[in-house]
């Protein structure tokens, strides 16, 4: 009976001639949506639906946004930096560990203090990250479950290394051998895993950071559908404009201006993020762990010279990389740096090809700011900084983008209910007149 | 205050049945195990080294120094040596001093001390194993004393002094090893150096044995100590050069191999073998070698004397 009414009701609203039929009294509720006080609830109605629709769904898809983009900027980043901070100390470790043999028995003070703080900064990264990835995340568990269990076997070899470089037995430079190897061929490569997994979910998060074209859509319709309703009112009526559909309308152009203002900010912030922080950090990070690799290579290859032929080859790759990402993506002073670095390398091969081992041992391991080890810690330092201003540029990306949101949510939802309260406003007064 | 929220935040728990608590992901444990050294591969296709089919070992017959190489090195004023620093015994850097010394290290020296009248005037040249006779070959160097192996296609390539040192392939194994020679081998694992002779001879006189290559023969103890290899087989010398850095290690059985070291020399400088070979006999007659072998060797127990030398002229 009901539902019969309802499916009928279009053709009867359309129907001008119903207006004045004073007839069919038997069916009060059609009778009063034909006429023009029920046309004018229903449109009141369909108005206020609209308008607070429109402001509900974009409060709560902002929302939605904002927590995601505050999930990335307290969870997500925080652990892909997490997940770098242990890939960079992981490589550190072995070089401050490869750089104690250049010294004889006894390593420096700063260089084995230079290992304990990067064993140390390893282990506390790790302990962040396994607290932060997610439990359903399997695949970065069992990367951190065989990051944490080699580098214990790690920090053993490196042990037995040292003690018998301590006790004057050769073998030790085998030991320091295999556990650089066990570290550039097993434990860096998934910790690289572990680093790119949570940097692309850092990117991905990024990406859908605006608010949606539907949502802005939502508000422009409520806005059309005011500016007809206005339209019907101006028929009907005999005021030029309604108060209260003119404030309705305003809101609703105001909501979509909004809308859209705080989504261009925003996805413009996170475009910034991702393309002045994320990616370029991504290649710093990678040019550093190719630095402190070339730089434990040198020192291995001078150790085991004259029986080793791979350290030498593989110092040449890396550097080979290094420089091609460096032109890419150019860091200041790390092109210098490593120009500066390669001209000692010379002069240690040169030395060497005279024989002259001891000076080549001095130029890798002295302080001359000409030599190696200025040079490779000008580099990482370069480098280092490089990483921090990008992490600084990219959090502060995300920041923008979530500063550009925060009062949209609720101000969405304000905007709907104050249109909707409007919308009743200037319709009521129009609909007693009828009585 | 606290409690009472906490209390009712609880009890909604409860009520909702603990719905809302994570459980713990368990994540199953990885192996530990300690990674072969790098470079380090077992290896199948080793074909057994054949015997030596000639004898390289007879030289130069010993002469006073002065031809015209000889001449060149004393205007120069220093001997340059090609050895490498990573055969522990013969030439290795000790990792305390910084120093380069060993057996071959002080037979060089002897050498210079005969042409310019010094032991200290030589400079060394670390040459990997392949780069040794090109070095000879273009004169980069004017010797290699390296536990060079006089053999029939390097004495093609090369001439060599009269032998200074006999050495021959054994094996080095744990003290608690049931191993005592080559026949028991069969089915073990056994570590010798990529692309040696000692490989090849291994190959073939423990056909079923596992070969572990490793790139340097120090990466062999270490493999010996990881427990990844039974047994270590090269020259006994430089296991010697092993088992003087663990005390847990033996070296075992009867030799497989004879290993006749020589001093390489190119193969156009007569005169320098002759010179080299003089210098060779000093050592000899004077007991300076004797005494080397005591500084260096004794780890391999008593010898009766220097190897006697053989000449072909």
């Amino acid at each position: 009976m009901r539902s019969g009414e309802l499916s009928r009701r279009p053709t009867h609203t359309l129907d001008e001639s119903l207006l004045t039929d004073p007839e069919g009294s038997d069916r009060p509720l059609v009778e009063f949506l034909a006429s023009t006080p029920g046309r004018m609830a229903v449109l009141a109605i369909v108005l206020v639906a609209a308008v607070l629709a429109a402001g509900v769904t974009a409060s709560t898809t902002i929302a939605d946004r904002r927590d995601r983009l505050e999930t990335l900027r307290s969870h997500t980043e925080p652990l892909a930096d997490a997940a770098q901070r242990i890939y960079g100390a992981l490589s550190s470790a072995n070089t401050a560990a490869t750089t104690g043999f250049l010294s004889g028995g006894i390593e420096p003070q700063d260089v084995g203090d230079r290992y304990d703080a990067a064993i140390g900064q390893a282990s506390s990264g790790l302990v962040t990250a396994s607290s932060g990835v997610a439990p359903n995340d399997v695949r970065s568990l069992r990367l951190l479950n065989d990051l944490s269990n080699r580098l214990a076997v790690y920090t053993g070899m490196i042990a037995t290394a040292r003690a018998n470089n301590r006790a004057g037995r050769p073998i030790g430079v085998a030991y320091l051998s295999a556990a650089s190897a066990l570290m550039q061929q097993a434990i860096l490569p998934s910790a690289e895993q572990l680093y790119r997994s949570q940097a692309d979910a850092v990117g991905s998060s990024e990406r859908s950071a605006g608010p949606s074209r539907a949502v802005i859509a939502a508000s422009v319709f409520a806005l059309g559908l005011l500016v007809l309703a206005q339209a019907f009112l101006t028929r009907h009526s005999h005021r030029r404009l309604n108060p209260g559909l003119v404030l309705a309308s305003v809101l609703m152009a105001v909501l979509a201006a909004w809308l859209s203002a705080a989504g261009v900010l925003s996805v413009r912030a996170t475009t910034d993020a991702r393309n002045q922080g994320g990616e370029p950090l991504g290649t710093a990070v990678t040019a550093r762990i190719l630095a402190e690799q070339a730089r434990a290579d040198e020192i291995l290859g001078l150790l085991k010279r004259g029986s080793d032929t791979q350290s030498d080859k593989s110092f040449d790759v890396r550097i080979a990389q290094l420089s091609q990402l460096l032109d890419r993506h150019p860091v200041g002073g790390a092109v210098g740096a490593v120009d500066g670095w390669l001209r000692s390398h010379d002069e240690i091969r040169r030395r060497l090809a005279t024989g002259d081992y001891p000076g080549a041992a001095a130029v890798a391991r002295d302080d001359d700011p000409q030599h190696s080890t200025a040079q490779f810690i000008r580099l990482d330092t370069a480098l280092r900084d490089e990483i921090t201003r990008r992490r600084d540029t990219e959090r502060d990306g995300i920041v923008r983008a979530y500063t550009a949101l925060n009062l949209l949510a609720p101000g969405a939802t304000a905007l709907g209910v104050v249109a909707g309260l409007a919308v009743t406003a200037g319709i009521w007064p129009r609909l007693i007149e009828y009585h | 205050m606290r409690t009472i929220a906490t209390m009712f935040a609880l009890a909604a728990a409860l009520l909702a049945g603990c719905s809302n608590v994570q459980p713990l992901t368990e994540v199953s444990a990885s192996l530990t195990m300690r990674p072969l050294p790098s470079g380090a591969a077992v290896v199948s296709d080793v074909t057994g080294a054949p015997v030596e089919s000639c004898d390289a070992t007879a030289s130069l017959r010993p002469s006073v120094p002065g031809g015209p190489v000889v001449e060149e090195i004393r205007r120069r004023g220093r001997l340059i040596v090609g050895t490498d620093q990573n055969t522990n015994l013969f030439s290795f850097r000790d990792p305390v001093s910084g120093e380069l010394q060993g057996f071959d290290v002080d037979v060089a020296h002897e050498i210079a001390r005969d042409l310019l009248g010094d032991t200290g005037k030589v400079d060394f040249r670390l040459l990997r194993p392949e780069e040794r006779i090109p070095a000879l070959q273009d004169e980069t160097v004017d010797l290699v004393v390296q536990a060079m192996t006089i053999s029939c296609p390097r004495a093609e390539q090369i001439a060599f002094s009269a032998v200074y040192f006999e050495a021959s392939q054994r094996l080095l194994v744990p003290r608690d090893s049931p191993i005592r020679g080559q026949s028991d081998l069969a089915g073990k694992r056994v570590c010798s150096v990529i692309g040696t002779t000692s490989l090849a001879t291994v190959a073939r006189v423990a056909p079923t044995a596992t070969l572990v290559a490793v790139p340097n023969w120090d990466d062999c103890l270490v493999v010996l100590q990881q427990r990844q290899a039974d047994a270590v087989s090269t020259d006994d010398s430089i296991l010697a050069g092993m088992a003087v850095q663990d005390p847990n290690v033996t070296i075992v059985g009867p030799s497989l191999e004879a290993e006749p070291y020589g001093i390489g020399v190119n193969k156009s400088r007569d005169d320098l073998v002759r010179a080299v070979n003089a210098s060779l006999e000093r050592i000899r007659r004077d007991g300076t070698w004797m005494s080397l072998y005591r500084k260096w060797l004794a780890v391999l127990g008593p010898v009766p004397g220097p190897p006697e030398p053989k000449y072909r002229d």
